[in-house]
């Protein structure tokens, strides 16, 4: 042992993680770093075991990890800092509170967005598909029961009831659902409103409004669309709808919280997505309506037809890309390739056909 | 030595007062805030976690007490975890809360309300063990700060003091603060020295009568009025928009007192938050040391004005901006729609623009405000830390998780 007199000896400000006590002490750079407070060995710490801790831009604090987990050495002094890089190599190695590895910690998360973004757009349809048809009907009745009230609230409560309009209107119904070959029946509900549309919820209802049977022209139009709905009942979209836009709304807000305030980016990427889901579907209920209409011996395209009279020409362009509908020019494009010449009886007489038409009108 | 142990054996020793100083540096502040938010843009947001720990431990360490600063020893991944965690605990919450919401709306509409109350002892649960974290994370001298107390406990104590304030039309609000403090700070320590909160919900309710009567006289009452002759008017002629136009003729004095009351609130907001935070800092015990705070209102008022005063023009700036885009692409008819170019690029101009606003309001907000509450700051009897032994082990940071996960934010 050499003459500890002869060793360079610096002053620092130990805390030993034991008790608040700020000890003014003299450490040395012997074989370990020693620690003495007046003159008396205190600690030693190993110097592979010394890591960089948080001190600010004042002092360079350092901690050790085979002393108590709080205890550190506050250096202001130059000559110190210096001494101290020379002897600890591992300062900030692994355990350092300056070890963050930005450029890992970014590369990870952006390979962690593109899987959940995949997921998204892959993975959350595919789910929505596989757990609809394990989702027991008893329960799709009850999901069902909770639509049809929002249904109430926002079109209108009032049934149409014209008593020979309901007969017509149910003949009509039932040669669809027959040649639909559905398994399940189904519940359809004629509603007094301004609005022209049709459209299924879950648990197989199906919902007419007034004015869309006001603006049909033939029995087949009209036939077309409900043979639509059905495909959406057939194929239970509206389930599966239900479940893909509640899973990727929870997906994007809870996983990616707020992205410093991007929410309305996240909105429109899950719109943009819903949409595109969507879009899928309408064109499986388009050809599910052409095939009822084909085995009924009529044709399909007056489907098209009616809908382009409905919408107009729509224009394509980015806005296209979130509509939850194909556009109709596409649409009637697609029925007609999948159309056929009538060969079958009309659907319905004249007479049931003026009479279906006034089902709205007060009895 | 013999001379410091006569004086400390004297029976009453004089108040020995420490002043902090807060050392922080604006450029850096400004620089850690930006690179953050680029940081977590391109990281999809995931940065988040990093970039708060790295806020903190600016703050933290910048701070010193005695000239000692303080240290803050949470780690970004820390933070992730127990975000995933929170994850793991909210997932089938959520779940099962959207079926029970489901069921309770199948018998009756708004039946799912107790559900809401639900979330809101969860958020409180969260912003309960978030503070813990936080303080565990929080070292001085080599000691930890720590808390006991149960989360749940506070959540409910919480959601009582709010049913009472409801009740009271907002009267017990002083006092529900007074009571959820005691709790928080009577279950902190530092070290083995428990903290104890003096400070009384009267006292809040003396300081802050002022803004609260101002608030009321320039903003509730006007609205009140305007509101019910509304309502009234409307009630009389449903569809008759006439009367509301000769109503707004006569009442201006009352609209632009509704008018300025939005500017008022932007006002009082901050002097109330200086009031309380003075009220707070000065109730705070541990054992013989206390702190007295001088943080002045028209310190706090000057940053909100500040803030304010770069944040307006540059959203307007921003705005004009986007408008300037799509108006290269010629008027927006109706029927016809912007091209995908300009929708980028307008999101992309979006995107700037919020991580600019983020930084500004972390520059002001939060670096300048720190420093201006820490240097106004004064602390008796410090000498009392001396002999305080570490206790207290670091808290996981779950609540931290739900907190972010559930949007709620509070210390």
């Amino acid at each position: 042992m050499s003459d500890p007199q002869s060793w360079p000896q610096y002053s620092a400000v130990y805390f030993d993680g034991l008790s608040a006590r700020r000890r003014d002490v003299d450490l040395r750079f012997t074989e370990s770093l020693e620690i003495r407070e007046d003159d008396v060995l205190t600690a030693r710490w190993a110097y592979d075991d010394i890591r960089r801790a948080n001190g600010g831009a004042a002092v360079v604090r350092i901690s050790c990890r085979s002393a108590p987990e709080l205890s550190r050495i506050d250096i202001r002094d130059d000559a110190l800092r210096q001494a101290l890089l020379t002897h600890c190599r591992r300062l900030d190695d692994q355990g350092a509170a300056t070890s963050d590895n930005v450029g890992k910690i970014v590369g990870w998360s952006l390979a962690a967005a593109i899987s959940l973004a995949l997921i998204a757009i892959y993975g959350i349809p595919l789910v929505a598909s596989q757990l609809t048809a394990l989702i027991p009907l008893s329960l799709e009745s009850r999901l069902g029961d909770a639509v049809a009230n929002q249904v109430n609230a926002v079109f209108s409560k009032t049934a149409c009831t014209q008593p020979d309009g309901v007969v017509a209107f149910n003949k009509l119904f039932a040669e669809l659902t027959t040649q639909a070959k559905l398994l399940r029946p189904v519940t359809v509900s004629v509603r007094e409103s301004s609005v022209a549309n049709a459209f299924a919820i879950p648990g197989d209802r199906v919902y007419v409004l007034g004015a869309l049977i006001d603006k049909a022209d033939s029995p087949d139009e009209l036939a077309g669309v409900l043979a639509h709905e059905l495909g959406h009942v057939a194929h239970r979209d509206g389930l599966r709808e239900m479940i893909a836009s509640g899973g990727s709304a929870f997906f994007f807000g809870l996983l990616l919280g707020d992205v410093s305030g991007s929410g309305a980016i996240l909105l429109a990427s899950r719109t943009l997505l819903n949409a595109s889901h969507s879009r899928s579907a309408e064109r499986d209920a388009d050809a599910f309506s052409a095939e009822v209409m084909r085995g009924l011996g009529r044709s399909p395209a007056p489907m098209g037809e009616f809908l382009l009279r409905l919408t107009g020409e729509e224009a394509a362009g980015p806005i296209a890309l979130l509509a939850s509908h194909p556009l109709s020019q596409d649409r009637l494009a697609q029925l007609k390739r999948l159309d056929q010449p009538v060969s079958g009886a009309p659907l319905l007489s004249e007479e049931e056909w003026t009479a279906l038409k006034g089902i709205c009108r007060s009895p | 030595m013999s001379q410091s142990i006569s004086l400390e054996q004297s029976s009453t020793p004089p108040a020995s007062t420490s002043s902090l100083l807060f050392i922080g540096n604006g450029r850096d502040f400004l620089r850690l805030a930006f690179k953050g938010a680029v940081l977590q843009l391109i990281s999809a947001g995931f940065y988040r976690f990093w970039f708060t720990t790295n806020i903190r431990r600016s703050l933290w360490s910048d701070t010193q007490i005695d000239g000692d600063s303080l240290e803050y020893t949470g780690r970004g991944k820390e933070l992730l975890i127990g975000f995933l965690f929170a994850l793991a605990i909210l997932a089938p919450f959520f779940i099962i809360y959207f079926v029970v919401t489901l069921e309770a709306e199948r018998f009756k509409a708004f039946a799912s309300v107790p559900l809401y109350l639900a979330l809101y002892l969860f958020g409180q649960f969260a912003t309960f063990r978030a503070r813990r974290y936080r303080l565990t994370r929080t070292v001085w001298r080599g000691v930890r700060f720590w808390m006991t107390g149960s989360g749940w406990s506070y959540a409910f104590r919480s959601f009582g003091w709010m049913l009472l304030v409801v009740a009271t039309l907002g009267l017990a609000y002083p006092w529900r603060e007074a009571a959820l403090e005691r709790y928080k700070i009577g279950n902190t320590y530092f070290g083995d020295l428990q903290g104890e909160f003096k400070a009384g919900g009267w006292s809040l309710f003396k300081a802050s009568l002022l803004v609260w009567a101002a608030g009321v006289l320039l903003f509730g009452l006007p609205l009140a009025y305007l509101t019910a002759r509304l309502v009234i008017l409307g009630l009389e002629t449903p569809n008759d928009p006439a009367p509301l136009a000769i109503y707004v003729d006569t009442h201006h004095a009352l609209l632009i007192a509704a008018g300025i009351a939005p500017f008022a609130i932007v006002l009082a907001w901050p002097i109330y938050q200086a009031i309380e935070w003075r009220w707070w800092l000065n109730g705070i015990r541990f054992g013989r040391i206390s702190f007295i705070s001088r943080f002045p209102m028209s310190k706090i008022l000057m940053l909100y004005l500040k803030y304010l005063g770069w944040m307006v023009p540059f959203v307007a700036a921003m705005f004009g901006l986007v408008v300037a885009i799509f108006r290269t692409n010629g008027p927006i008819a109706r029927g016809s729609f912007p091209s995908v170019g300009s929708l980028v690029s307008a999101a992309l101009v979006y995107l700037a623009a919020l991580l600019v606003l983020g930084a500004i309001h972390r520059y002001y907000l939060q670096f300048r405000l720190w420093s201006a509450i820490v240097q106004t700051l004064v602390v008796n009897n410090l000498d009392a830390a001396a002999s305080v032994t570490a206790r207290g082990e670091a808290a996981n940071a779950l609540g931290e998780g739900l907190a972010d996960g559930l949007d709620v934010a509070g210390f």
